[in-house]
């Protein structure tokens, strides 16, 4: 095998879980985050190249994933069966939700309100684990820039709560008498 | 406001796939077949485009996706979301002039063709499939189009799987325009439970109509008042405000008991210069409502900016 060939199987093995996990999380269906997987691993081949060394590299195929799934949705683009093992992958991922209740779906309900930028410094911290400095080095932003990013995305998603008007109710009525306070 | 570890405390468990559980798996026959599939492809290293050259909204999409991608596109054009099959099995399961609900694996898909249409064709789209599901299309203000901005009835359902969600076909599109649709999903599991489950999806309001969504921060993005801060406010300086964005104002008053708030309705007459706002919410195109109590009450919660 090539050097090339070397490099990009050893990136491959080493971000595959991380790179499904990411697109899992954020596609709304298992083809479409096949998609994003597959084309995110196609561009790396192709720009093997341009690899970091090092700790690097993990954020750097996040930040190519990040970009292809921008343009996924964007183009709004649809699966055309092209990678049925790998849709199956997701599918098993997809097939297996967390233990949820109401209460996470109303969160997750002002979640889905929080612009692109929030919802995405966010769920790096709290779903890839990231820290400020690799989300820094993903984005290609200063530290700084991140961190007022994190300080704002927090105080928008803290007052969105609070402020949360979807409401669950037991029972048959949509809308209660009260309001929740 | 919450700190950080709050906040990823309620975000985790809202990952599709959980924080602690591997995603795919890399040695597996799947992630295998995708790796002999990509190295099969010619590299083309004469051609490399710097990484910034990524983020470029316009670059052109791989090969991997070139042909197939423009007949997808070009056929939905075509023949519009009736005729579209995504592959992989996929079938229309009922449609009717106001509705077209389809099983796609685990879920049901309804994509709105008129959110304006009677009301019943919807629900009468997921009976006709076994789905206990009443879906009412709301004129809601705009920040709230193409959310489910009210969900209740079949909680035992909801408990169990929560994968019911809202999106826009394609993301961020208007649904004036053809070719843009409302989308709801369900998870197939609920069909057989029991009990009558009940959402409620926003659509644009016409010229005039009032939102229904009346409970719904008028400070959110897209709002009429947004980015305002309105929360512990003095009535007076509020609505010099509301009256520079050129908008009216109508008053309730708020009443807290039990745990929950109610509103009646209050004439501005009755209000007083140096009452205190509480929220406000949008009426409909030019007219918010402001919440107000005479002081400042110890019951509620008032957000600060």
């Amino acid at each position: 095998m090539s050097d090339d060939t070397d490099r990009f199987e050893a990136v491959y093995r080493a971000t595959y879980d991380q790179i499904t996990a990411y697109a899992g999380r954020r596609c709304d269906s298992p083809q479409d985050a096949a998609d994003v997987v597959a084309e995110t691993f196609t561009i790396i081949w192709r720009k093997i190249d341009q690899l970091p060394a090092g700790a690097e590299a993990r954020l750097w195929v996040y930040g190519v994933a990040r970009n292809v799934l921008a343009d996924h949705r964007r183009s709004a683009l649809r699966h055309r069966a092209r990678h049925r093992e790998l849709n199956a992958e997701m599918a098993d991922l997809y097939g297996d939700p967390a233990d949820h209740n109401v209460e996470l779906a109303a969160i997750a309900q002002v979640f889905r309100t929080l612009s692109d930028d929030d919802r995405e410094v966010l769920s790096l911290v709290a779903w890839e684990g990231l820290d400020r400095h690799e989300i820094a080095t993903m984005l290609g932003l200063s530290r700084n820039a991140v961190r007022i990013r994190l300080h704002r995305a927090r105080k928008r998603f803290s007052r969105a709560l609070v402020q949360a008007g979807v409401r669950f109710t037991p029972g048959n009525a949509v809308v209660p008498a009260g309001r929740p306070l | 406001m919450k700190d950080f570890d709050e906040i990823s405390e309620l975000l985790r468990p809202l990952a599709r796939i959980e924080v602690d559980e591997p995603g795919g798996r890399a040695g597996g026959a799947r992630a295998q077949a995708l790796f002999a599939a990509i190295i099969a492809q010619e590299r083309d290293t004469t051609t490399t485009v710097p990484p910034r050259r990524l983020r470029d909204r316009h670059r052109a999409r791989h090969p991997l996706l070139g042909l197939a991608a423009s007949a997808a596109l070009a056929l939905s054009i075509v023949f519009g979301p009736s005729m579209l099959g995504y592959g992989g099995g996929t079938a229309i399961s009922y449609a009717n002039s106001a509705v077209e609900i389809r099983e796609e694996r685990d879920t049901y898909v309804a994509r709105i063709k008129d959110p304006y249409a009677d009301q019943r064709k919807f629900s009468e789209a997921f009976r006709a499939l076994g789905l206990n599901i009443e879906l009412e299309v709301i004129p809601v203000s705009p920040a709230s189009v193409g959310e489910i901005v009210s969900m209740g009835g079949n909680t035992a359902a909801m408990i169990e799987n929560v994968s019911f969600g809202a999106r826009m076909e394609p993301a961020g599109c208007n649904v004036a325009d053809s070719g843009c649709f409302l989308t709801v999903t369900v998870p197939a599991a609920i069909k057989g439970t029991p009990g009558v489950m009940h959402f409620q999806l926003g659509r644009p309001a016409k010229p005039g109509e009032s939102y229904a969504n009346d409970w719904q921060s008028a400070t959110r993005a897209g709002e009429q008042l947004s980015g305002a801060k309105v929360s512990g406010r003095a009535v007076d300086d509020m609505l010099a405000e509301v009256r520079r964005r050129g908008l009216t104002a109508e008053f309730s008053l708020v009443s807290v008991h039990d745990g929950a708030y109610e509103l009646k309705p209050l004439a501005a007459d009755q209000v007083g210069a140096d009452w205190i706002v509480y929220k406000v919410t949008s009426v409909r195109a030019g007219v918010v409502r402001l919440e107000v109590t005479a002081e400042r009450h110890p019951g509620l919660e008032y957000v600060q900016d």
